[in-house]
């Protein structure tokens, strides 16, 4: 149940910082797009999506300090794994025009039919993808 | 130059960093757990969408309401596009790679720092945005145009779609 709180309480601090994003600066706050800011940033206009990430990283410190736990320091994942699948998520986000955030959290918060739309896209190819490499294969 | 906007950014980046960490989307077994349907499936992220998507919802009817955002002269924000296949192909290639590392782009740059894999996969985005910003108009010029309306989903494929409500 101490789960359940943690993650609705998570989930309203995402929905208030992404809203803080939309009634201040007036845009979505997508973290794929964001990174594709970062590789054109003479865009002085949106250059405060970079802030938005180094607020992440700024974030990641805050928590290493007050819940270290929840941190993934111990994660132990062969990186030919992680490139890989670092590649696919940077490029299929871009392709799809979001991520997570943009699709899953202000998507389909904004009751867009394409958020929604891609946002069960992703989850049923992760779910085919986590039962054939768990189930299937046994690895993961 | 807006310093307000910037530092708004980075509040909202902060508290979403944050977020992630209080409901545990930092840890991959968090991500397994969820897409692991035929499994011990854990609905974590369930609840934290949930709760997340009925929070911004809120935010999205007071913007509604307003002409103008408080720090810009106006909103940007994604305009009602078909649902054509390079939605479908994109989140397929993203959910597998979602799926088979268990991060995704804000959990990946909120942990870099605290562990090599998060870090090797935060990179790995960074060069697969850049290879689509590269190879951009190749993968928007596919003849693909199902669904009609080409003209607009031309218009917004060439200029990132945007427009003032």
């Amino acid at each position: 149940m101490q789960q359940v709180y943690g993650a609705m309480l998570g989930g309203a601090l995402l929905g208030c910082a992404a809203g803080l994003v939309l009634l201040a600066n007036g845009r979505v706050a997508g973290v794929s797009g964001m990174v594709s800011c970062t590789l054109r940033p003479r865009a002085v206009d949106s250059s405060w999506q970079i802030t938005f990430l180094l607020g992440l990283v700024a974030g990641g410190g805050l928590l290493a300090w007050i819940y270290p736990a929840a941190l993934p320091v111990d994660v132990v994942a062969p990186i030919q794994r992680m490139v890989g699948a670092g590649l696919l998520v940077g490029f299929g986000a871009r392709l799809s025009g979001g991520c997570t955030s943009g699709h899953g959290l202000c998507g389909v918060g904004r009751l867009s039919g394409r958020g929604a739309v891609a946002t069960l896209t992703f989850m049923t190819a992760g779910a085919l993808t986590v039962w054939i490499l768990r189930h299937l294969l046994g690895a993961l | 130059m807006s310093y307000a906007k910037h530092l708004i950014a980075f509040i909202a980046g902060t508290m979403f960093a944050i977020g992630l960490g209080v409901s545990r989307l930092l840890l991959p077994p968090t991500i397994h757990g969820f897409l692991d349907v035929t499994g011990q499936w854990d609905p974590t992220v369930a609840f934290v969408m949930g709760a997340g998507c009925a929070t911004y919802f809120c935010f999205d009817l007071l913007a509604r309401r307003r002409r103008r955002p408080l720090l810009a002269e106006k909103f940007t924000l994604p305009k009602p596009q078909p649902i054509d296949g390079r939605l479908i192909v994109g989140a397929t290639l993203f959910g597998i790679g979602w799926g088979w590392a268990g991060v995704c782009p804000g959990p990946a740059i909120t942990g870099a720092l605290w562990n090599k894999p998060i870090l090797s996969f935060a990179i790995a985005v960074f060069v697969g945005v850049a290879i689509f910003e590269l190879g951009k108009s190749r993968f928007a010029a596919s003849p693909r145009q199902s669904g009609g309306r080409v003209t607009s989903e031309s218009a917004a494929r060439t200029a990132p779609a945007e427009s003032a409500r």
